[in-house]
């Protein structure tokens, strides 16, 4: 079968769309109809750290073998019963002035960044990173990519620059002992940077920045992982949404620490649950019947004052309209023909990447929320999969929510 | 399962019974408790920072009800702590340094926070004892202890500069490179340190 869009990412204007799938990013140009203009692939062996350590091993072992007849180091390989590695274009990022766009990689591990020309792409730099990235964002003034990863810590990379450093040498300049779900600069419309950092720990922590050893503020009322946090520009600085885990949105008039509004989406997102959200049998009640969902995206429509949430494995979406002061309400929910894995917006598109044999690019018509299949774009994937297991459940968002038992 | 094994076990069950009904009490007359015995209460050294243990703590520290801990501070009228707690011991272990801080600082509330288990039982079991013993001066009232990942959930605990000292004695040390992000002292986690103890730059 095709490999699906993981990832997708439209620009402010609407005229470029990316879109990754496995180890391939596309990117489309509109002029009359979507066209491929550009795509490049992620060549870097899935087994990097494993080489890479093996040729460590290998250097030391030839430096030291003065010092006994020792057995050089065995080229390593995955255990036999070791899954196949399944590697992605995990993000897809673009700077605020749309003219660098920035992945992160499973293979390397690496923040990628390529400066954009119409809709091709000019690597220029590829900056691996000690853990997995997970969370992407770039400072203010786009000089800087910020990177949070699996274990917590975020870094800064010179955006523009093609130097860069051995993985070893990068020093964090914040750190959460969590992994980060979510990075996103931004201004107090003061003339002042802050970085909002999130984690799977519930937590969303305001730092300075880039003096980010100053924590600002935490914004307490999440009980699960935060997954996706945006500041909808048409609150001018003043306010923040976050979803994850809980059955709930929060908005927040961050600049003063308070909790603006809390949306309940229980009740619009019951009747699509599926067999998909059961909670896993170790932790369902005696019913059975236990279901849990995540909200996994946020997207804005800044033409309508609008999000757009995406709920995890869901076969619709919900159309969330936010004021100036943070309040939130529900506006509708639109059903999709199969469960959502992800989205993009833009000033006037709505572009969702859903499950299915093909035709798997659908665009949104904003005001009647009528789809259109983008046959044009989704016909140029040619990145397949034939790999046993469930490929959509390694896109779940769900997957971050704790279950402890110990 | 051992003879040992199964010794501990029926031993920390006893205590488990206690610890349930005096945790959080003011003492009646005529109760005694003996003060734990260590042996019992061993665990292995380590506990994984990142693991997603199954820990209570606060949604926020407005959330955290601190007066089942400190239950001598209570005040009787509005049922709240009349002081908040203002010195921690991060990794107490098993609590030497709270029972001896505890006279020096009659009119500070102490917590020790640890996130091994048995080792926390261990010090709830001792204050237990301790409150009961001296239950006519009143003394140990004033220490109290909480089962906590400290590396994570230190702000759900304690307001931006509560803590006037914060005690980090004899961390573990983790050795090797690959662990460094596991140490309870590390430069990203001074952030989160200097905002409690009001010691960040303004
Ligand atoms: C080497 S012991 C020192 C105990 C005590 N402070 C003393 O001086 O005897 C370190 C203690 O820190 C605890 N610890 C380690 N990481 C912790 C964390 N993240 N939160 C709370 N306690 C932690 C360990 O369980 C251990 O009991």
């Amino acid at each position: 079968m095709k490999h699906p869009f993981q990832k997708v990412l439209l620009n402010e204007k609407g005229d470029l769309l990316f879109a990754g799938a496995g180890q391939k990013l596309f990117v489309f140009q509109r002029g009359e109809n979507w066209q491929l203009t550009d795509s490049w692939l992620d060549t870097v062996d899935p087994n990097y750290a494993l080489i890479k350590e093996y040729e460590a091993r290998s250097r030391k072992f030839e430096q030291e073998t003065a010092a006994g007849d020792r057995k050089p180091p065995k080229v390593p390989t995955p255990g036999p019963g070791a899954p196949p590695k399944l590697c992605y274009i995990r993000d897809i990022h673009l700077s605020r002035n749309e003219k660098y766009l920035i992945l992160t990689t499973d293979t390397d591990k690496a923040v990628v960044v390529f400066e954009l020309d119409g809709g091709s792409l000019r690597q220029i730099k590829r900056q691996p990173l000690p853990k997995r990235p997970c969370a992407v964002s770039t400072s203010l003034d786009d000089s800087t990519v910020v990177v949070g990863d699996k274990f917590g810590d975020v870094y800064c990379i010179d955006m523009l620059s093609s130097e860069t450093k051995d993985e070893k040498d990068m020093v964090p300049v914040l750190g959460h002992v969590s992994m980060l779900t979510g990075v996103l600069n931004v201004s107090d419309g003061a003339g002042n940077e802050l970085v909002v950092t999130t984690d799977r720990d519930e937590h969303i922590r305001l730092s300075r920045f880039p003096q980010s050893y100053v924590i600002e503020k935490w914004l307490f009322e999440h009980e699960e992982f935060v997954a996706s946090i945006v500041a909808p520009r048409w609150c001018r600085d003043r306010v923040l949404v976050s979803g994850g885990g809980d059955p709930f949105l929060c908005s927040w008039r961050w600049q003063e620490g308070v909790l603006a509004d809390k949306l309940d989406l229980a009740a619009a997102v019951e009747p699509y649950l599926t067999e998909e959200h059961l909670v896993p049998s170790r932790f369902q009640n005696d019913a059975g019947d236990l279901k849990e969902f995540t909200v996994s995206q946020l997207l804005e429509l800044p033409s309508q004052n609008r999000l757009v949430v995406l709920v995890d494995k869901m076969s619709a979406f919900l159309v969330v309209s936010v004021a100036e002061d943070g309040k939130l309400s529900l506006e509708r929910t639109v059903a999709v023909a199969s469960p959502v894995i992800c989205g993009a917006a833009s000033a006037q598109r709505l572009v969702l990447s859903v499950r299915g044999a093909e035709n798997c690019l659908l665009e949104y018509t904003l005001d009647s929320w009528t789809a259109a299949e983008l046959q044009e774009v989704y016909g140029c994937n040619d990145v397949n999969w034939d790999e046993k297991g469930d490929l959509f459940a390694s896109f779940s968002v769900n997957q971050l929510r704790k279950r402890s038992e110990h | 399962m051992s003879d040992a094994l199964s010794k501990r076990k029926q031993y920390r069950e006893a205590k488990e019974e206690t610890r349930k009904v005096l945790k959080h009490a003011r003492f009646e007359e005529g109760q005694e408790v003996s003060l734990p015995k260590k042996r019992f209460y061993r665990q292995r050294a380590h506990s994984n920072p990142f693991s997603d243990h199954k820990l209570e703590y606060p949604k926020s520290p407005d959330s955290m009800d601190w007066s089942k801990y400190y239950p001598g501070f209570v005040d009787s009228e509005t049922g709240q702590l009349d002081r908040q707690v203002e010195i921690a011991d991060i990794g107490c272990g098993f609590g030497g340094l709270l029972v001896d801080l505890a006279p020096h600082f009659p009119d500070k509330l102490i917590l020790g926070m640890e996130i091994r288990v048995q080792v926390t039982q261990y010090v709830e079991d001792r204050i237990i004892a301790l409150r009961l013993q001296h239950k006519d001066t009143n003394k140990y009232q004033n220490i109290s202890v909480i089962r906590a990942n400290a590396m994570k959930f230190l702000p759900n605990f304690f307001h931006k500069g509560q803590l006037s000292k914060m005690f980090f004695c004899f961390p573990d040390p983790h050795f090797k490179q690959r662990k460094h992000k596991a140490r309870i002292i590390t430069t990203t986690l001074l952030s989160e340190y200097a905002k409690e103890s009001g010691t960040q730059q303004r």
